[in-house]
């Protein structure tokens, strides 16, 4: 078992507490004025050379902000958030976008070396700077590796600074860049469907989220195209005191395909960070999106001081006939985690799927799960979630299931496991399950435990070490949603695992 | 920088305030239960009527439900017969004897989270019984008692039970009234001691146009077992908060409901099972069937404390629907601060299975036995543990409610 092995590895050679990511770069960067006004918001626009549609909307979405109550529902515990302490937009400085990785701060460069992003990816990373011959590498890349290509688009607090192998998508005419570039080169694209399934004041981080957005991707897969490799984007928090608040927006046209691969960290910070993200994915007709995330931010120090506040709207909508709208995450970072991927499931015969697990340890605290709104006729979703507690930490999956009365014969399986790791941790599940229709059938079902003494003892006897066993062990118990990730996630993840519950032995 | 709303009271709110100032002086026990009654009511006030964007009530907006208040009425409050161990008196008595006790013992009420509609009742409640059962003792016949609410009035009562250590006692009542569209609430305390072993059963039969908000709080002792049967037959709006909570360790509860609701009813139990006591076992099992425009919501809460090692929780909910417009909603959930524990869930909701009903019907059973034999063993499973006695009584209760529906 390599993977298991490599679990053990990283679990020795990294001490407890150590989060990797944490360093900062230290880069020029432009702000916008620290606080929330219209004039930021105007700044905002004005900075990223936004249509005046844009903008309007952008101002609309803040007058409705200023109406709404931060929501108290969530199992979470955080003082409040001064929204007028936050500085809502900071970009490297003289980046605007750029265009080749000439344009790029060698800083930044260095910064996606120690991320560790993708080996591959850092060959095409120089292969870019070689203005002359760009096409050629991704040729190659293209012919002698087929499987493995991971697209990259790559988010530095608030501007996207770089995304590769758009030449090669663009052959097939797709469209990958950052949304603010898509606002520019294909505004009619955006405005048809922003905001088209998250609504401006859906709720209070996504209102706030239309208002500031800064960047973030954009994703066109026309008619019929089979997307011939990964897309990824790269999310990353670098300055004090920014919030980071990208919008993400994923159209795959009818009978096209695509996957798409998120990942974020942050460095390490005494103060608590806000991210508060919007992600609309919209499959038309035998469409497929399938979207991962290895949510990585910091999660604070061993005191639970520091941290991400994670706050996150993401919703996808099966809108044509056959879609089928697949959400994978592994939860492993943030302070606070609010995060609920959601399908709505309006054309006949289309699929949700939400695979998740969520680990925390110190003093993290998830609130997480998603929604499958069945409304289309012979629809069908399915839910797996797998919570990991340890630490002094609070792990909550909160899902809704609900069946309108029109979806005839919809079908729901969901089943949501929990483990606990220590007696001062806590784990939850709250899942709302609504029948309109007496055709719909759902099973939803749920457990808690812990490793069993059992288990326990199996592996020690076999000579593991309590950690390396614990890690076995809970590697085993998170397969089903592990092997639903992408090859290049699936060993991080194993990985990440191995680092989450390291110390919560003994 | 937000914008505060006000909270604007309803005419309900309106006339259940008005109602409150002008009864208060003149209810049973006002000089023991006064200042009890003042402050579940200023907590009511401070609320209002509970609405859907109040969690535990998010399935029974109860500010659009109830429009209108009737004027009150007299509660009719049957006793139980007299037996041996059993000893019953009705409120008024006991307030006359021991008011402060009785008063310490409604104002403990445990459900677990705040309802504004035990607190109404509690404001209200003017008629009830007091009911204990002697340590020991091994009763031999049900006690049973009722609470019949004035038709087309609105009236509130409150049982209190407790049950003396290593007694065995099976308790029913019924409440509400089967005629005349009352409104109104009736709250059971139950205090098992340790090693006693209860079977309680409450039947809500409020009639089709009445509306019941009722509550079960209950403490269960060490090894102690407690047994629960509510079954709901009729009522437009019925709502049961149940609250349970073990006070001692290695105690069992075994809690059960059936829903049966028809035409546009609305019948909601909303549990709270507190785990306060390590190594005890408690299995919910919740059933509904449903015909017509009804729909019943089951909310269930199993939170296991720290301290509650050894923890055994099995809840289910199942809701069967006999036609396209019903509508069934669950929320069951688990809080859980103990690392040795066996908690689980299961959520299950569809209708009569296609695949059954062939079967039966090939072998010559006619449509609609085939499909009175399958809904009758769906909603049976809540009666199997009870004393045959009993569990026939009740089975009664879903079949005729069955031949009702299916004819």
């Amino acid at each position: 078992m390599p993977a298991v092995q490599e679990t053990i590895e990283q679990v020795k050679s990294i001490d407890v507490d150590k989060y990797k990511y944490g360093f900062t770069t230290d880069i020029e960067m432009e702000k916008a004025p620290k606080g929330l006004s219209e004039d930021v918001i105007r700044f905002i626009s004005a900075r990223k050379h936004e249509p005046e549609w844009m903008l309007e909307w952008r101002l609309d979405a803040y007058k409705r902000w200023q109406t709404m109550n931060e929501p108290k529902w969530a199992k979470l515990d955080y003082p409040k958030i001064d929204f007028n302490d936050i500085y809502y937009y900071a970009a490297p400085k003289g980046q605007d976008g750029p265009k080749s990785l000439d344009e790029v701060d060698p800083e930044l460069l260095r910064t996606y070396e120690k991320l560790g992003i993708p080996l591959k990816e850092q060959e095409i990373l120089a292969g870019v700077r070689k203005a002359d011959e760009p096409s050629k590498l991704d040729e190659e890349a293209g012919g002698d590796r087929p499987y493995g290509k991971v697209a990259i688009d790559a988010v530095f607090d608030s501007v996207s600074v770089v995304t590769t192998f758009k030449d090669e998508l663009a052959k097939h005419g797709i469209i990958f860049c950052s949304i603010s570039e898509a606002l520019r080169e294909h505004p009619e694209l955006v405005k048809q469907y922003l905001g088209s399934v998250v609504p401006v004041s859906d709720n209070y981080y996504a209102t706030l989220n239309s208002a500031v957005f800064s960047d973030g991707s954009f994703v066109y897969i026309p008619k019929g195209v089979r997307c011939p490799m990964e897309l990824s984007t790269y999310f990353r928090i670098n300055e004090m005191d920014t919030g980071q608040f990208e919008r993400t927006l994923i159209i795959a046209d009818e009978g096209s395909y695509v996957s798409y691969l998120e990942g974020c960290t942050a460095p390490m910070r005494d103060v608590n960070q806000l991210h508060a993200a919007v992600v609309e994915l919209i499959a038309l007709d035998d469409a497929e999106i399938k979207y991962s995330t290895v949510q990585n931010w910091y999660p604070g120090d061993k005191d639970g001081k520091g941290g991400i506040y994670n706050f996150v709207t993401k919703r996808g909508d099966c809108r044509g006939r056959n879609s089928k709208i697949s959400w994978t995450q592994v939860e492993t970072g943030s302070a606070i985690t609010w995060k609920y991927p959601s399908c709505i499931l309006r054309g006949d015969n289309s699929r949700g799927e939400f695979y998740s697990i969520a680990v925390s340890n110190g003093y993290q605290q998830v609130d997480s799960g998603t929604k499958m709104v069945h409304l289309g006729r012979n629809t069908s979703s399915r839910i797996i979630s797998k919570g990991i507690a340890a630490g002094r930490s609070q792990n909550t999956y909160r899902g809704l299931v609900s069946a309108h009365a029109k979806a005839t014969n919809a079908r729901n399986f969901t089943q949501c496991d929990s483990l606990l790791i220590g007696n001062d941790c806590g784990a939850h599940t709250v899942p709302y399950i609504e029948a309109k229709n007496s055709s719909a059938t759902f099973e939803h079902e749920a457990t808690t435990s812990k490793i069993s003494d059992d288990q326990m003892f199996y592996c020690l006897s076999r000579g593991l070490g309590e950690e390396e066993a614990v890690a076995l062990i809970v590697n085993g118990f998170v397969r089903d949603v592990i092997q639903q990730l992408p090859m290049e996630f699936m060993v991080e993840t194993q990985k990440l695992i191995g680092i989450s519950l390291e110390g919560s032995v003994g | 920088m937000n914008v505060q709303v006000q909270r604007v009271e309803t005419p309900a709110e309106l006339k259940l305030a008005s109602q409150f100032a002008e009864r208060k002086d003149a209810l049973v026990g006002a000089d023991t239960l006064g200042a009890g009654r003042a402050a579940a009511f200023a907590r009511f006030e401070a609320v209002g009527l509970p609405h859907r964007r109040v969690e535990e009530f998010k399935y029974t907006d109860m500010r659009a439900r109830l429009r209108e208040v009737a004027d009150a009425g007299e509660t009719q409050v049957t006793l139980p017969d007299a037996q041996g161990g059993v000893r019953v008196t009705s409120l008024a008595e006991a307030l006359a004897s021991d008011g402060a006790a009785i008063a310490e013992r409604i104002a403990e009420r445990f459900t677990g989270f705040d309802s504004p509609l035990l607190d109404l009742n509690e404001a209200f409640a003017s008629a009830g019984a007091v009911i204990d059962i002697a340590a020991g003792a091994n009763v031999a016949e049900p006690v049973r008692a009722g609470f019949a609410h004035p038709a087309g009035k609105r009236g509130d009562s409150v049982a209190l039970y407790s049950v003396g250590s290593g007694a065995s006692v099976t308790l029913i009542e019924k409440a509400g009234s089967a005629d005349g569209g009352a409104q109104g609430g009736h709250v059971s305390h139950v205090d098992v001691a340790d090693g006693a072993k209860v079977t309680f059963i409450r039947h809500v039969d409020a009639g089709a146009q009445g509306v019941h908000s009722g509550g079960l709080a209950v403490t269960v002792g060490a090894n102690a077992t407690f047994d629960l049967l509510l079954v709901v037959s009729t009522g437009e709006l019925v709502r049961t908060d149940i609250g349970l909570r073990f006070v001692g360790g290695d105690a069992v509860a075994n809690l059960r409901g059936l829903h049966l609701a028809g035409s546009t009813r609305h019948v909601d139990t909303t549990l709270f099972v507190d785990h306060a006591e390590p190594g005890c076992v408690s299995r919910e099992l919740f059933k509904s069937v449903l015909d017509d425009r009804a729909r019943s919501v089951f909310q269930g809460k199993i939170l296991v404390r720290q301290k509650a090692q050894k923890t055994d929780g099995k809840m289910m909910a199942q809701a069967l629907m006999l036609s396209d417009d019903a509508e069934a909603d669950s929320k069951p959930e688990l809080e859980i601060y103990a690392d040795d524990v066996q908690c689980g869930h299961g959520s299950t909701t569809g209708r009569v299975d296609d695949t059954l009903l062939f079967y039966l019907m090939a072998r010559g059973i006619p449509k609609r036995e085939a499909t009175r034999m399958l809904v009758s063993a769906f909603a049976g499973e809540v009666f199997d543990d009870l004393d045959e006695a009993v569990a026939e009584e009740f089975s009664a209760v879903a079949e005729e409610w069955l031949e009702r529906h299916l004819a």
